[in-house]
């Protein structure tokens, strides 16, 4: 029965629809065999409880595995991850235990096309930890990847998660993260998208504990045709609780881009706050950029707050600086680079921010 | 002094939307020299220094701009920074993200298309820096934000001066700033001038007489210079007010 566990996965997958995203006009198109996938993941790491996915392991850490119901971009990609995953990682750090970092390569190359990962990573009381994952390709191969994370974060315990994801265009991006965040723990997330023709990500966060908390900060670049889906849902469970999302982008070309989010106060979760803000830089007149945030009550004792503006480049902004001698292209990378840095500020590394910086310099500059 | 033609605007028409704004304006400035422009509120002084910097929403109806002899009307913003001309704004832009050294350092880049070495960059900034009374821990700021209404104005004279212009348009710069500071930033483009540098200065006082002689004050009442003349203008507007000077 428990050897069912990936099968039961694969055998729903199979008879699931391919998914249908209409905001962005698109049909999602799963490869038709997932192939070995022949790297390593883990570039570093200070901790021994990581382990690779297994039959057994997934009996026993069963019960953080099977959720309550579907969360992320959708039951196709979940079971897709589930089912077929050919890497991934089971992470569980010990109660207590501070000072934990991994560092997580997500790459694609014309040797392992295809990347599904399915993870688990669960913080025991009083943990610390901090996951840097990086996504980048060899820019030749036409590649795909799905990957589901399944992130409890227990009481006390803190967990940092920084991604970045730089792949090229030619790769197609989902990944969805479910986090449960129990009482007095707390999760920070920096999410850079750069990259990728074609991307959905989704948070799912359930601030479960009093005094949860949880801070999920996105940018984002649209280039060319890309197309991008964006969705970070926070339920409100605990007392006291408190979730922030904050998204800022720079679109161009002609992407497309929608930015979901979803603050969901229930019942009980008194003194609560959340916020979501999304701020977006259209820099051609071709972009799309759909905002579509919600706030959903049935607590009254909360405070819940969002924004979403889009705006085109400032005249007043360009003409100072190009008055300054930038050109028309440096003055607009420049505006951009200044959007983001308030949120790159909050990465741990110094030259973190300023790799991002130049990606987003190379990306721009390239049309 | 020296006495080449380094601006020349010529029977100048620009109009925002449907509304003109200059209505026939001729100015020549030579090199060296120090231009005062007075006039009343609304009278198009501020739209002169965006026009001859480029501004994209304003449109030149009629007559021609000349820097340095060339026909600059087709030139874009970035174009005539390279060329020489700088215009310190009157309410000056706040840019977060990029602090002032880097963003300064940047822009001489741009402007002089050269590698600016940073060691020496570092020590001109210093010096600038100082002549202007701006505290070391600036350049560590974003460019503008959370600066005050006087350490705005103050920053675009730093970044004059580390730009060096031909021509350097100096709108309001003057405003809202206490005694001290006023005589701070005089005094230091007093120093900036070194003999060849030409402004053209927008104010609505006659202190600036006090620290800068000027060789020409002239009078803008909307959108036409209708009185040009020496310093002493400036003393005869404080007294008669601009009424008397309309046509
Ligand atoms: N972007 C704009 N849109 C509409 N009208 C404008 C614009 N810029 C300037 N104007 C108008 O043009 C006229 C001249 O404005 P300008 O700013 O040049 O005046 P000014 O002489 O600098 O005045 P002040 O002494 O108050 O700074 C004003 O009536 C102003 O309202
Ligand atoms: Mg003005």
């Amino acid at each position: 029965m428990l050897k069912n566990y990936r099968a039961q996965n694969i055998k729903e997958y199979e008879m699931l629809p391919n998914p249908y995203w209409k905001r962005i006009n698109e049909e999602i198109l799963f490869p038709e065999k997932v192939l070995d996938y022949n790297k390593d993941i883990i570039a570093e790491k200070n901790f021994d409880n990581v382990m690779d996915v297994d039959e057994e392991l997934c009996f026993k850490y069963i019960k953080y595995l099977e959720l309550d119901r579907n969360y992320g971009l959708g039951e196709k990609f979940l079971r897709f991850s589930e089912g077929l995953s050919n890497t991934g990682l089971f992470i569980d750090i010990e109660a207590g235990d501070k000072g934990n970092r991994a560092r997580i390569d997500l790459n694609i190359d014309s040797e392992n096309p295809i990347l599904v990962d399915h993870n688990l990573i669960i913080c025991r009381e009083n943990s610390e930890l901090d996951i840097f994952i990086n996504y980048e390709d060899d820019k030749k191969t036409n590649g795909f990847h799905n990957g589901f994370t399944k992130i409890y974060v227990e009481k006390g315990a803190k967990l940092n998660l920084y991604k970045i994801q730089n792949y090229s265009q030619e790769i197609q991006h989902f990944d969805s993260s479910v986090i449960f965040v129990d009482e007095d723990a707390e999760v920070n997330i920096i999410d850079v998208q750069l990259g990728s023709k074609l991307k959905g990500v989704n948070y799912d966060v359930g601030l479960k504990g009093d005094r949860s908390f949880c801070d999920i900060k996105n940018v984002y670049l649209g280039t060319d045709k890309d197309k991008m889906d964006f969705n970070y849902d926070i339920n409100f469970l605990g007392r006291n609780s408190k979730g922030y999302v904050e998204s800022v982008g720079a679109l161009t070309d002609k992407a497309w881009k929608v930015f979901r989010s979803t603050e969901n106060f229930i019942k009980g979760c008194k003194k609560s706050e959340g916020s979501a803000k999304e701020y977006v830089i259209l820099l051609n007149k071709d972009v799309k950029s759909h905002a579509i945030p919600a706030l959903f009550c049935t607590e009254d004792d909360v405070i819940g707050d969002h924004a979403a503006s889009a705006g085109q480049l400032d005249g007043n902004k360009m003409f100072y600086l190009m008055n300054r001698g930038l050109d028309k292209e440096a003055a607009k990378i420049l505006v951009v680079e200044s959007s983001f840095v308030p949120i790159l500020e909050g990465l741990p590394e110094e030259n973190m921010k300023k790799t991002i910086i130049n990606l987003v310099k190379d990306r721009l500059g390239g049309d | 002094m020296n006495n080449d033609l380094l601006l020349k605007i010529d029977e100048l028409k620009v109009s925002i939307g449907d509304r003109n704004i200059l209505k026939g304006l001729n100015l020549e400035i030579n090199e060296g020299e120090t231009h005062i422009i007075m006039g009343p509120n609304g009278a198009g002084k501020s739209t002169l220094g965006n026009v001859l910097m480029g501004h994209p929403e304003y449109k030149i109806d009629s007559g021609n701009i000349y820097f340095n002899g060339e026909d600059i009307n087709g030139l874009s913003v970035d174009e005539r920074a390279k060329r020489g001309l700088f215009l310190s704004f009157q309410y000056p832009e706040e840019i977060s993200g990029v602090t002032v050294e880097n963003f300064l350092r940047t822009s001489k880049m741009a402007v002089t298309g050269e590698n600016v070495p940073i060691l020496e960059f570092q020590k001109q900034l210093k010096e600038k820096m100082d002549l202007l009374q701006i505290p070391e821990e600036y350049k560590e700021r974003y460019l503008n934000v959370g600066f005050s209404g006087g350490e705005k104005k103050k920053n675009e004279i730093l970044q004059m001066a580390i730009l060096d212009p031909k021509l350097a348009i100096l709108d309001e710069t003057d405003s809202g700033l206490d005694v001290d500071a006023i005589k701070v930033i005089y005094e230091g483009i007093k120093i900036l001038k070194e003999g060849k540098k030409s402004f053209l200065v927008i104010t609505h006082y006659n202190k600036i007489l006090d620290y800068l002689a000027p060789d020409f004050v002239h009078i803008l009442v909307d959108g036409k210079i209708v009185e040009t003349g020496s310093a002493d203008l400036a003393n005869r507007i404080e007294e008669l007010g601009y009424e008397n000077f309309k046509k």
